[in-house]
């Protein structure tokens, strides 16, 4: 067997152009895969090959950066010399981001990239040059965490937009950004972001060894990894963070976390998180501290209705009567004197019908999203009560539960607590307040239990660390100390304290 | 020591797992204490002070096989004293609800939470008090404002019902309780001996004595004229949940306070149980150790055997066999000189 066909078996460059090609043509399916372009070009004697796909990578920047500086190069040189991959780099190709390489595969994965592979004639390595140019999202406005005054900009589907936006907010050479990937068969680009001297290394290596033990073909972006890497994967709460605002995640990066960015991922994830973190939003951090601190106790208010309130008046209107002041008592009664279901039948309906409006109205194409609020309000407003359905009162309770809800800033925690509401509801009506505050303690029960990235998740109020005050109350900055609560002083994390 | 651990076990996580147990008890099951139940609190600190202070010195110096005795002996204590706190809270729900619903199978509920709890781990129950007693607090303050055009200090006239035997009595049952409580503590958290993490026992059974002393006073402050049987656990119940001069609505935050309190009472005790046991037998897994646990709860419970095992034993007994069982393991143990450290 010759050298060439030794490397071709064993999976490197022949340095044989025509091999070369026919390697990454056979790799790429080059015959039958209309987006997988070789263009052959010749500066001095060499033959050359740049590989890429169409759409991936950009046709100016190959036009400009590699035919026409390799077309000047030989205006320039006009003698039949010889080039070697090396000499092309540091010579000819006027792009900064290009490297060699000598793997095929690697050469294939970084062509199906958006990268441009530049096969050379008499070399073992091919150049890979970065060209890449897909459509993608312009930074925009934020869509699910809004803000009145703050930052409006909000991450994208690139990866690589979303490390400049964080670098934007964090310009220090302490922040790191790792390249990893997961994923065996179809690889997803990630970016592990830390503030090196900041956050601890336990948690960068936790985090770090949690997704190199991803064993899936795939893994579809934020979502899917966190599923992958979070602690408990029954927990009811989310125990990572995703947020889309750069502005808090490098606050997150600043207090000692460590944030993952995936590509075609607009959020990225924060980790450790704890109970508090789904509970903050940026305008806490940008309004004074007395705005700060009221708007604060409205959206804990808001978390409290939105799990305890059905369930408080079921309890109250069918075991505690005697509770209830008598003029209230019998408004309420009055109004559910047509009514023929219990009143748990009653708030299921209206759970189950607010919901389903929620969702129809998260999937409804925007231009027929108003004809949704006239059904939502007609059917559960009006007729629902004029038919003697449900009771009008339960229609103020159910619209306060879900303003409650529509108050907490994290989308995943806000379902993790109708999860909690209906356990709520149940317990209340099957025992009274006896049940709720069984139901109470049990969701504080789980809530101390757990944890994110080992740490607890009501940290650092159960169990108690010292903390930056911005917990529940939001006080002057001024006054804000120990900010870094995962810094390396802080508390300690997955082998510390695990149960 | 493990940094994890610093500041775990604060006194007001010990107080908090005290003070609702022997409120309960002292307010509700020994009702012939009368106005004298806060000289009963303050009797009972004082003897379970050096039996917990012995407990953890004992601790520091044990050898395996006498710790695995002493924590059999308070696991078995804990299980038998969760019994009746789950008969007496479950009546008192029976109380607030559900007259016709057989108070075994209001007790089912708080089993399968104590359960919940034990699977949890006794830090998580830990961690919970902590929260639990910030939410407490502000509920308490609530009360107390609540309540105090009605409080009425004359109502503190020292009646004594059995008089220096029964507050005696009571004293010593406050004691046994205590000592239980702060002893599971001092074995759960036996690792942890430098200053800075050792539980914070004697600091948090102080502050359960002094928080029960005020509620006391507070609830005595407040009490109606009772019609009927004042012995009764009806009549008991009544005064305390519903108060007799408040108006109803405002019972809400006293009936919370009075559930979670107790509840958090039995979780502990079954989670320390579960705990004790895992420790003892480490081949135990987190279910099975709950389910040992709570199982012989449930059992106590639904049978009321515990009725028979405590109710027969004079309080007294009850001290002295924690004392005993305490001084017997200490005999068993090998003193080492200079203890064990965890750094």
């Amino acid at each position: 067997m010759t050298i060439e066909g030794e490397a071709a078996h064993s999976g490197t460059l022949t340095g044989v152009l025509s091999e070369d090609v026919a390697q990454m043509r056979r790799r790429l399916y080059g015959d039958i895969n209309a987006d997988a372009h070789f263009r052959s070009f010749r500066i001095g004697a060499t033959q050359l090959c740049i590989c890429y796909m169409e759409g991936m990578a950009d046709d100016n920047k190959i036009g400009a950066f590699i035919l026409h500086a390799c077309g000047m190069e030989e205006d320039r040189d006009a003698s039949p010399r010889r080039w070697t991959s090396g000499e092309l780099m540091e010579r000819v190709l006027e792009i900064a981001q290009c490297e060699a390489e000598a793997r095929p595969e690697s050469l294939v994965r970084s062509v199906v990239s958006g990268m441009s592979a530049v096969l050379v004639d008499g070399s073992r390595e091919a150049l890979v040059v970065e060209t890449r140019g897909y459509p993608a999202r312009q930074v925009n406005r934020t869509t699910n965490e809004s803000v009145v005054i703050g930052s409006q900009e909000g991450f994208v589907e690139s990866l690589r937009t979303n490390v400049t936006l964080i670098r934007r907010y964090l310009p220090s050479s302490r922040l790191i950004s790792e390249p990893m990937s997961a994923g065996s068969e179809f690889p997803c680009s990630l970016c592990l972001m830390y503030l090196e001297g900041t956050t601890d290394p336990g948690i960068v290596a936790a985090l770090r060894d949690r997704i190199r033990r991803i064993d899936a073909p795939s893994v579809d972006g934020i979502g899917e990894l966190q599923q992958y890497i979070e602690d408990r994967p029954f927990a009811i709460l989310p125990q990572m963070l995703q947020t889309e605002r750069p502005d808090r995640a490098a606050s997150c990066l600043r207090e000692g976390q460590a944030i993952v960015l995936a590509e075609n991922s607009p959020y990225a994830l924060v980790a450790p998180a704890t109970v508090f973190h789904q509970l903050h939003a940026s305008d806490d951090s940008f309004a004074r501290w007395q705005y700060g601190t009221f708007l604060r106790v409205i959206r804990l208010c808001g978390v409290l209705l939105s799990v305890f309130l059905p369930g408080l008046y079921i309890a109250l209107t069918s075991h505690h009567m005697h509770l209830i002041p008598m003029s209230l008592l019998t408004s309420i009664a009055e109004a559910r004197a047509n009514v023929p279901f219990p009143i748990l039948v009653e708030i299921l309906i209206m759970e189950f019908s607010f919901s389903l409006i929620n969702e129809a109205g998260t999937r409804i194409p925007q231009q027929i999203g108003s004809a949704l609020g006239i059904v939502g309000a007609l059917i559960l407003g009006q007729a629902a009560v004029a038919a003697s359905i449900i009771s009008p009162i339960l229609i103020i309770i159910v619209a306060l539960t879900g303003l409650g809800n529509y108050a907490v800033p994290d989308y995943g925690f806000s379902v993790g607590l109708i999860l909690y509401r209906l356990f709520v509801i149940l317990c209340g009506a099957l025992l009274g307040l006896f049940g709720i505050c069984i139901a109470g303690y049990c969701i504080l029960l789980s809530v101390c239990g757990e944890r994110s990235l080992g740490f607890p998740y009501a940290l650092p109020l159960a169990p108690s660390r010292p903390h930056n005050p911005d917990i529940l109350l939001r006080p002057p900055v001024w006054a804000q100390v120990h900010r870094a609560l995962y810094g390396r002083r802080g508390a300690s994390g997955e082998g510390g304290e695990n149960p | 020591m493990r940094r994890g651990q610093r500041a775990e076990v604060s006194s007001l996580s010990v107080a908090m797992a005290i003070v609702p147990r022997v409120f309960c008890g002292l307010m509700v099951d020994t009702p012939d204490v009368h106005n004298g139940a806060y000289l009963s609190v303050l009797l009972g600190t004082l003897l379970a002070l050096p039996a917990v202070h012995g407990l953890q010195f004992v601790a520091e110096r044990a050898n395996p096989r006498g710790m695995r005795g002493l924590r059999l002996l308070l696991a078995a204590w804990l299980s038998l004293d969760a019994a009746a706190l789950i008969d007496c809270t479950a009546a008192s729900a029976g109380y607030v609800a559900f007259a016709h619903v057989a108070t075994r199978l209001l007790a089912l509920p708080l089993l399968a939470a104590a359960l919940r709890a034990s699977v949890s781990g006794e830090r998580t129950v830990v961690y919970t008090a902590t929260l639990l007693v910030r939410a407490s607090m502000l509920l308490l303050v609530l009360l107390i404002v609540q309540q105090l055009p009605y409080l009425r200090a004359s109502w503190l006239a020292p009646v004594l019902g059995f008089g220096t035997r029964g507050i005696l009595r009571a004293g010593v049952w406050t004691a046994a309780r205590m000592t239980g409580i702060a002893g599971a503590f001092a074995l759960l958290f036996q690792d942890c001996q430098t200053s800075d993490g050792k539980p914070r026992l004697i600091q948090g059974m102080c502050l359960a004595s002094a928080v029960l002393v005020f509620l006391i006073v507070l609830r005595l402050m407040m009490a109606p004229s009772m019609g009927g049987d004042a012995m009764r656990r009806l009549n008991r119940l009544d005064a305390l949940l519903t108060n007799g001069r408040a108006p109803l609505y405002s019972q809400l935050p006293m009936i919370t306070v009075w559930f979670v309190g107790t509840l958090h009472a039995i979780c502990f005790e079954c989670c320390a149980t579960g705990a004790m046991l895992r420790q003892s037998l480490p081949a135990l897994k987190r279910w099975g150790s709950a389910i040992l646990s709570v199982g012989p709860v449930a059992l106590l419970t639904l049978t009321g055997l515990w009725k028979q095992a405590l109710d027969a034993l004079p309080a007294g007994l009850e001290y002295g066999f924690l004392l005993g069982g305490i001084c017997l393991s200490a005999a068993a143990i090998h003193l080492q000189p200079g203890g064990r450290t965890c750094e």
